[in-house]
């Protein structure tokens, strides 16, 4: 059999279209599947006016299904006589059979009594016919609305449903639409309905003759080349921007490209402001010229076949002309003074309540971004004078008359004028580059100054909201910290950056204004924020456990982390690697209690103590600590080099050592030097594994 | 198509589609959804369709008269049609057919938009309508006004009638366009651009506005309590513009600024509960059919 299904609506949000219709096909398979109900292959179709699916091929009936059922243990199922229970009649009455059918099941927990259930399958029609009328609700729209009296919701108001499989319509409906035959083509190029007798009807071809290309696919495709053709035959270079076809394809259900041109002298204009109007605010695509200037053609993707395309083509261009005119006279006005002279602008602008303005923001982010540069970039003394530099410049083009009407081009603006004042391109670039990453697939910045203007510009918000109150809670995070914090964390691990994090956050918050940095725990609170993203991360990766040991003992040693845990994942395969873990972790919890002990009563920690062969009373201890020191130097230089694999194996190495000293040596001798000495010992095994992860934190078989 | 042809054609099209015509109401507002006959009446269940020309002031969008679309006051073509008909884009289209832009000439786009008026508790999902890539009309379906969820929805349909005039005479400026045959826009309203610019953007007396904004707003609350809704319901607009020029002056900071959205917001929240209870008071007299009636009533309490 063959389902046809097709919601018509009015005009969709063009951005939730692809999930919605991904949200459609998936609701259906999900039903077969669970069904039993097999089926061919599943098309999907999606206009700005009606998503829809067709699947081929479906039985006319689900597979049945035998499952065991287990019931009371046989214990409590029979009498000591022998006789069924209460409870054994019940189970077999839930089931639908009688007491002698019951099974006897063993299992590793023991004897249970059971009973064979048989499903049989349901009739196509009826799994469907359910699957679609739950499938009004199953959208995850941003915002939906309710319309006329109705108080069911939609991203926008239905008109028609189609639900056939194969001849017959099934008993669909939603906010008072009934399941029909029929559906609407192209809003102005055909006229009545389309009517639609079967599921087999071929579905995107009857559209295309009321003017509806109903694939998405096809559209795009169509899109694709008629705005190459059309931007190549007015002599220009398409900039290709798949980003504009994925919007504009569900702007239109028949797209015819049509071109025009702007007056050259708008060219003078950043070609960002240029294509950032055209973009944006009209969804035009631009090209470029031979010589790689941008051309003065805009090309548009509109939804009508017209007798006369000049009257489109006119209006359009008026509309940009607007636009461009905006932009051009605010780009003039900018021009008239450097961006350097709009830092003072700056102090009239509030950042955020007690933080100050957004010039005693631009301050801080110079300092901490100057602190960065001889940390991290010691050996060029040119990147601290660039980066303090680009950070004084950082937000100055906030105030520009360009930025202010389009918001989007902060950072882009700021670059074009710094490098039209002769700033260094160092700075231009890392001007533009500081906001990076701006997003999940955004690229981190790459030059030194601008990692450096990045990082500093991204703890200030952080340490700054989290010196507020301003702490991200369930869904709620107003000032985007998560990002800024994924940021951090991407670009340390995308550029290898090694930093202490606590004394870089603590040194941010000894720069906010006032005492608001002096909080307690501020700085705890602002790594552990940072922290967890990363856990995060790598969470999508490797197990939480492995996850956490490699974080507990590597903050300050991001990048190395991925490779941490992918090497402790292999480790865990290795047979002796639960004793081990075991035997870490007793390590960890004598030394704990040591430690803590030798804190209370203010004595040095025995734990960093010095080993004194001295007190060695078995061969063991001796051999045991020859071991780990012929070990650590091989560890470093491992570690050094991120070949981690290496190190596991050189702690799996210590394994033997560390078994033979458990079980000839009591730590807790009654000797109050000799325990101290064995303390020790095992603090420096403790040294150890850290170098690598804190293996004690790992879930063992057993533990 | 003149000016006041464009208007005059508008309001006998929705006349013609069961519209009440009702004239603008007489106190400063920044957008036709302010006037009472859409605010108030979007409110509740009482059915209520209507179509009327809104003067609208912008203080901030003041530009002396010298940008070619940009205005501290215009015009907006403004029409409520409450419960939402299923055929509204329909009409829409008939109206713009009626003026005279023909969908077989022009690429008619419905692009998505939603609107949102912080200071009035009122957000919908509608769309921008396009005609050859120019905004012109402003389509939303409420989904709430004043804080309180709608039902029935009402689809409320805002005409930029300037920017569609300028479509129709093909002149690319406010003050190219002919009003009629004798005048143009610039020679009905130039001079009041031009002296409004001054006034809100050099002159308003800020001290004064600010005492303004108070009074009315402890006037209105006062009122309110009353349960004087319409009069209440007046000084919140009043506040409102004072605050708008307040604005433009540049006298509120941006931390302020919230604030003062905030504080015309719980007058607005206010009326709109006011009005309701008011109206269920009276059993919603224009609710006529009767068992709907019943059900808005019962259901009502049953909340």
């Amino acid at each position: 059999m063959k389902l046809l299904f097709e919601i018509g609506t009015e005009e969709l949000p063009a951005g939730e279209i692809d999930t919605a219709v991904e949200t459609l096909a998936r609701h259906l398979i999900r039903a077969c599947a669970d069904a039993r109900l097999s089926h061919g292959e599943v098309q999907t179709f999606a206009t700005p006016r009606r998503l829809a699916v067709r699947i081929h091929d479906i039985a006319a009936v689900g597979e049945a299904s035998e499952e065991t059922a287990l019931g009371p243990a046989v214990k409590a199922a029979f009498d000591a006589e022998g006789r069924p229970t209460k409870a054994a009649e019940g189970f077999a009455r839930g089931k639908g059979i009688a007491v002698e059918e019951l099974l006897r099941v063993v299992t590793p927990k023991g004897e249970y009594i059971g009973a064979v259930v048989r499903e049989e399958g349901k009739p196509a029609a009826e799994v469907i016919t359910a699957a679609l009328q739950s499938v009004f609700t199953a959208f995850a729209w941003k915002r939906s609305m309710r319309w006329g009296w109705g108080s069911e919701q939609f991203a926008r108001p239905i008109h028609t449903i189609i639900a056939l499989l194969d001849g017959d319509l099934l008993p669909v409906s939603f906010a008072g639409v009934e399941a029909g035959h029929e559906t609407h083509g192209h809003r102005f190029l055909s006229s009545g309905t389309i009517r639609f007798e079967h599921a087999a009807d071929d579905y995107a071809e009857k559209l295309r003759a009321a003017h509806v290309i109903a694939s998405v696919t096809e559209r795009k495709e169509a899109i694709r080349a008629g705005v190459d053709a059309a931007l190549r035959s007015a002599g220009g270079i398409p900039i290709v921007d798949e980003g504009l076809i994925d919007e504009v394809v569900h702007l239109v259900e028949w797209p015819v490209p049509m071109i025009g041109t702007f007056d050259p002298k708008y060219t003078e204009i950043p070609r960002e402001v240029l294509t950032t109007s055209m973009r944006t605010n009209q969804r035009y695509f631009a090209a470029e010229t031979a010589d790689g200037k941008l051309a003065n053609l805009f090309c548009f993707v509109s939804n009508m076949i017209v007798r006369d395309p000049a009257v489109v083509v006119a209006g359009n261009g008026r509309v940009l002309v607007a636009r461009l005119e905006d932009a051009r006279f605010f780009f003039k006005e900018d021009r008239k003074r450097t961006l350097d002279s709009r830092r003072v602008d700056l102090e009239r602008v509030l950042y955020m309540d007690k933080l100050g303005s957004v010039a005693d923001r631009a301050k801080r982010i110079e300092v901490v971004a100057g602190h960065l540069a001889t940390l991290l970039f010691s050996d060029e003394p040119a990147v601290a004078t660039h980066a303090a530099r680009a950070a004084q410049l950082c937000k100055a083009d906030l105030v520009s008359g360009v930025v202010y009407q389009f918001p989007e081009l902060q950072g882009t603006i700021g670059r074009a004028y710094a490098a039209a004042d002769g700033e260094a391109p160092e700075v231009a670039e890392a001007i533009e580059a500081h906001y990076q990453p701006k997003g999940a697939n955004d690229a981190t910045p790459a030059s030194p100054v601008a990692i450096c203007v990045s990082l500093a510009d991204k703890l200030d918000t952080l340490v700054g909201c989290f010196a507020l109150g301003l702490i991200p809670s369930g869904s709620a995070d107003p000032y985007a910290l998560r990002r800024s914090a994924i940021g951090i964390l991407r670009t340390a691990l995308d550029r290898n950056l090694r930093f202490d994090l606590r004394a870089l956050i603590a040194t941010v918050a000894a720069g906010l204004p006032g005492d608001l940095g002096s909080r307690a725990n501020l700085v705890a609170e602002v790594t552990e924020f940072i922290l967890d993203r990363i856990r995060n991360l790598l969470g999508q990766e490797s197990p939480t456990d492995i996850v956490a040991a490699v974080v507990a003992v590597a903050e300050n040693d991001l990048p190395s982390l991925r490779a941490r845990a992918v090497a402790l994942n292999t480790m865990r395969n290795n047979a002796d690697f639960d004793p081990l873990a075991a035997a870490v972790r007793r390590v960890v919890n004598i030394l704990k209690k040591a430690d803590e002990e030798d804190l209370a009563a203010g004595r040095p920690l025995a734990s960093e103590g010095e080993v004194s062969p001295a007190y060695f009373e078995k061969n063991c201890e001796g051999s045991l600590r020859e071991a780990v020191c012929n070990t650590l130097p091989s560890l470093d230089s491992a570690v050094a080099a991120l070949r981690f694999d290496e190190v596991a194996n050189l702690l799996v190495g210590l394994k033997p050592g560390i078994d033979r000293f458990f079980d000839e040596v009591l730590v807790n001798a009654e000797d109050p030097l000799v325990r101290q000495n064995r303390l020790a010992l095992l603090g420096l095994i403790r040294t150890a594994f850290m170098r690598f992860a804190d293996i004690s934190r790992i879930q063992t078989q057993g533990a | 198509m003149y000016f006041q042809d464009l208007i005059l054609t508008l309001q006998s099209y929705w006349a013609a589609r069961g519209c009440v015509i009702q004239q603008p109401y007489d106190v400063e507002k920044g957008a036709g959804t302010f006037n009472p006959a859409t605010f108030l009446r979007s409110l509740g269940p009482e059915p209520f369709s209507v179509a009327y020309v809104e003067p609208c002031r912008r203080p901030a969008d003041g530009r002396y008269g010298e940008n070619p679309n940009r205005w501290g006051a215009y015009y907006q073509f403004q029409v409520l049609l409450k419960p939402s008909p299923k055929d509204v884009l329909e009409l829409y289209l008939g109206s713009l057919k009626a003026v005279g832009i023909d969908p077989e000439v022009h690429d008619i786009r419905f692009v998505e938009d939603n609107w949102e008026a912080p200071s009035q508790g009122a957000w919908g999902l509608g769309w921008e309508v396009w005609i050859d890539g120019m905004e012109i009309t402003q389509f939303t379906y409420f989904q709430q006004v004043g804080g309180i969820p709608l039902r029935p929805v009402a689809a409320e349909i805002t005409y930029g009638l300037e920017r569609i005039c300028m479509y129709l005479q093909n002149v690319e400026t406010f003050v190219d366009l002919r009003w009629n045959e004798q005048y143009s826009y610039a020679d009905i309203h130039l001079q009041a651009e031009v002296e409004f610019s001054h006034y809100n953007f050099d002159e308003a007396d800020t001290e004064l506005l600010f005492k303004h904004f108070e009074d009315f707003e402890r006037e209105g609350t006062r009122l309110l309590a009353k349960g004087l809704v319409i009069p209440g319901y007046d000084c919140c607009m009043k506040a409102s513009h004072c605050f708008n020029v307040l604005d433009a002056r540049g006298a509120i900071s941006v931390t302020e600024r919230q604030k003062y959205i905030l504080r015309v917001r719980k007058m607005a929240r206010t009326a709109a509960e006011s009005h309701v209870e008011k109206r269920k008071a009276l059993g919603f007299p224009l609710l006529r059919d009767e068992a709907r009636r019943i059900e808005m009533l019962g259901g009502e309490d049953a909340q």
